[in-house]
């Protein structure tokens, strides 16, 4: 019974990561308080090193994958449309963006983007402790 | 030790059973293995949640947010200073900074300037817009804005411009 919740439990929480990114580090922050969250995982597609992209039609052009709340994004309008109906049912949602370490700035902002025009205020960049930071 | 009593200890029942119906007190093997599975799903949780944390970044008017461009107004208030932080690429590939007074400095020269603000009061009022250009590494601008935090600067905001190459 224990090992079937522990499974699951696990289970729950690996899909709504996502997939799994390197983080980039920082020598502060918070922890998570908000009781809503989404998590956006923003991560770079195999063999395909980061683009920027001038016009393109999905995330693809951009050498990335993004997924929110474990569900693949098939380009701007799909994840604009996932927070602006999270954001309906919680407007206080937080919205983590888990994008990874190797991108340049350029792959990520489109998310940012959709996030902005979708309503949110804020996101939270999540980023692994570096040593001797402040716990 | 007697012939009779050597004889008796060499054919003493050895199977599972005996040794269960000599056995006294709570079987541990149930909960040893429940502490184990405990013990393991903390252990992934640490390994999980533990090691990270979060940076909270405004996302500018500029970048299109809502419809209603309606923004609180105090008339009272003195206007916040609002600084800009521009992140971009030098020809060698190392990220320059832009951060007054720094113009086109290493990030290691940056952190020395942001780090004077640890003991300025006012830093907590001061508003920085991070604007990175597209080929800065989403790492470095990740350590900038944990620098600005560090320093005292809350409000953060990150600049995202409004061109038509949404995805």
């Amino acid at each position: 019974m224990c090992l079937i919740i522990f499974f699951l439990i696990v289970g729950k929480l690996s899909s709504d990561r996502g997939l799994a990114v390197r983080l980039p580090g920082a020598i502060r922050g918070v922890d998570e308080s908000s009781p809503a969250v989404m998590i956006v995982t923003v991560a770079q597609l195999a063999g395909a090193p980061a683009a920027i992209a001038d016009l393109s039609t999905g995330w693809k052009a951009f050498g990335v994958t993004v997924q929110a709340d474990g569900e693949a994004m098939p380009d701007g309008k799909a994840l604009e449309s996932a927070v602006r109906g999270r954001l309906s049912l919680a407007p206080a949602l937080s919205i983590q963006i888990r994008a990874d370490r190797d991108l340049p700035f350029g792959a990520v902002e489109p998310v940012l983007r959709s996030c902005g025009q979708a309503g949110a205020k804020s996101v939270r960049f999540a980023a692994e402790r570096e040593q001797g930071a402040p716990r | 030790m007697s012939a009779a009593a050597r004889r008796h200890s060499t054919l003493r029942r050895r199977d599972a059973l005996h040794a269960h119906s000599m056995h006294f007190g709570p079987n541990m093997t149930p909960m040893v293995d429940v502490v184990m599975v405990i013990l393991i799903f903390f252990m992934a949780s640490a390994a999980f949640l533990g090691s990270e944390w979060f940076l909270r970044a405004a996302i500018p008017f500029e970048a299109g947010r809502g419809t209603n461009p309606a923004r609180p107004n105090d008339p009272t208030a003195l206007p916040p200073i609002k600084l800009e932080l521009l992140l971009d690429i030098d020809e060698a590939g190392r990220t320059v900074v832009t951060f007054t007074p720094l113009v086109r400095a290493p990030v290691e020269q940056f952190f020395a300037r942001i780090a004077e603000f640890k003991n300025d009061r006012s830093a907590g009022d001061i508003e920085v817009i991070i604007r990175p250009s597209v080929r800065v590494p989403y790492a470095d601008v990740v350590r900038v804005h944990a620098a600005c935090d560090d320093a005292g600067i809350y409000k953060l905001g990150i600049g995202v411009s409004r061109p038509a190459t949404t995805p």
